[in-house]
């Protein structure tokens, strides 16, 4: 008797935690929903306003835009946080009435689907906070032409502070820079305008915007190779219970093909670095010569960090 | 052996570079520093060029490293200590506490990071409101960031999460502070 009492106790008992974790999940789902859906309307208002201000703000750090942008994303991540702690609250530390098995099982499933609901609202979040970064963009192309068109006014406009004769300015120079007169030997101090002080910074970036599609090819590298992974491991998981010796070779067939197309793209990676990099520094080289061996070291240096990882 | 990368450029060390950033983060113009330091201007110019680039050739983390140090320790530099940006008394007091009291500066670390999140220009906040500039700040940063790195080589991680889970909570009350301000969050009106 005692046996079937407790036996009915634990069915009882399964079927209110069943119950409880069922309403607590409609719940939790619900409350991510919403969640969403202002996610989803606050990045929709906030992404044209984002834009707009990313192309009128003039001033050099852009920093109205920028302020804007990190209220935007913390908003997200106050979100994220809300979220996060409902989460903890009510699914984590969950309470179970004992430490059965049956109710752990029920407990586990309960819980996976609660975290990958929610995994779906942090991935909404993540995307939307990449579309937020991708708001800024700077032209450095018209900033570097700036800097050129500002070198071709000045170059033949500067004269000896001694003597007057004309000291023609041979490249752009980034830093103060004494130079002498051919004239009367006399040594004058050249001054660069703010804008072409910086020409260094202004030109890592341009060969970095200039040179991206090769960097996100190199990027996208690994990911089409673990892609390629799933494909050969899927296709293993068909043989294990394939009986047809027709469906097998043609199947092994199929694997050693994509084996070596991974194979190709993994030794094709620290060869695309290699051709991003040299381009960059190609790139940097040309718009500041004057850092050019500086810029080589660094060069040799990325390379070296990359062979070494 | 002595990493060459470390060697002066134009007769500024890594110490002159590194003090001469604090002193302009902290405000002070750059004639008025190399002044003080005895150089010229078209110098620490072309200097600072090449320093970035020793960091950015610097395999071994040295140059940036002794950097940090440098930089926050400008107030020991030999010719650039006495060279102060102007500060409000409440400042000054502020400054020390952040210096001596790492709750306090954890606490600010916070506050900087939630006026970032609610729309304000963070290290600007911390001046109007405690009057420490960005470049003085950062100096501190610089103490207790290496504080803590040497608490972490000695293993001693609960005393970090300890810190850091202050810094959390104090920022989680800034914001709420900037929220309420500001009329509350986007998703207040959201509830499980």
């Amino acid at each position: 008797m005692g046996f079937f009492s407790r036996k009915s106790n634990n069915n009882n008992q399964l079927a209110e935690a069943k119950k409880e974790m069922e309403e607590t999940k409609v719940r939790f789902f619900s409350f991510i929903e919403k969640l969403e859906q202002k996610v989803e309307e606050f990045s929709a208002s906030s992404l044209p306003e984002l834009t707009e201000m990313n192309q009128t703000d003039t001033d050099e750090y852009k920093r109205s835009y920028q302020r804007l942008k990190a209220a935007v994303i913390g908003q997200l991540d106050n979100m994220q946080q809300k979220a996060l702690e409902v989460k903890n609250e009510k699914i984590k530390n969950f309470e179970l009435a004992d430490d059965s098995h049956e109710l752990n099982d029920l407990y586990y499933d309960f819980r996976n689907e609660c975290y990958e609901r929610y995994n779906k609202l942090e991935e909404l979040i993540d995307q939307s906070k990449e579309q937020i970064n991708d708001t800024h963009s700077e032209n450095y192309e018209t900033k570097y032409q700036s800097i050129l068109d500002e070198f071709e006014a000045t170059k033949n406009n500067f004269h000896c502070s001694q003597c007057s004769s004309p000291i023609e300015l041979t490249k752009i120079f980034f830093t103060i820079t004494y130079i002498t007169c051919p004239s009367c030997q006399t040594k004058n101090t050249f001054e660069p305008s703010t804008q072409a002080k910086q020409l260094e910074h202004i030109g890592r970036s341009l060969a970095e915007q200039r040179t991206k599609h090769l960097l996100k090819e190199f990027e996208a590298m690994p990911e089409k190779a673990h892609e390629l992974y799933l494909q050969i491991h899927d296709l293993e998981l068909d043989l294990i219970n394939e009986k047809n010796k027709t469906v097998i070779e043609k199947t092994n067939n199929k694997i050693k093909k994509l084996e070596k197309e991974k194979q190709f793209l993994e030794e094709q990676q620290p060869i695309k670095y290699q051709q991003y990099l040299r381009a960059m520094f190609d790139e940097w080289n040309k718009i500041n010569p004057a850092l050019t061996e500086e810029h080589e070291r660094f060069y040799n240096r990325l390379l070296t960090d990359y062979n070494n990882n | 052996m002595i990493n060459p990368l470390l060697e002066p450029i134009h007769g500024v060390s890594l110490q002159d570079y590194a003090a001469i950033s604090a002193k302009m983060a902290s405000g002070i113009d750059v004639k008025e520093i190399c002044k003080t330091l005895g150089i010229e201007q078209a110098v620490y110019e072309e200097a600072s060029a090449i320093w970035v680039t020793r960091m950015q050739e610097d395999t071994t983390w040295e140059v940036t490293t002794l950097f940090g140090q440098y930089f926050g320790e400008a107030d020991q530099h030999p010719k650039l200590s006495g060279l102060q940006v102007a500060m409000s008394e409440d400042g000054k007091a502020n400054l020390d506490k952040i210096k001596s009291d790492r709750y306090f500066y954890e606490e600010l670390c916070g506050a900087r990071q939630a006026a970032y999140n609610y729309g304000f220009d963070g290290a600007q906040w911390i001046q109007d409101n405690f009057g420490i500039t960005l470049g003085d700040f950062q100096g501190v940063a610089m103490k207790w960031s290496t504080e803590q790195k040497a608490e972490m080589d000695r293993g001693f991680y609960d005393n970090v999460h300890h810190f850091l889970a202050h810094q959390e909570a104090k920022q989680k009350e800034y914001e709420a502070k900037f929220a309420e301000e500001q009329g509350g969050n986007v998703a207040d009106d959201v509830e499980y």
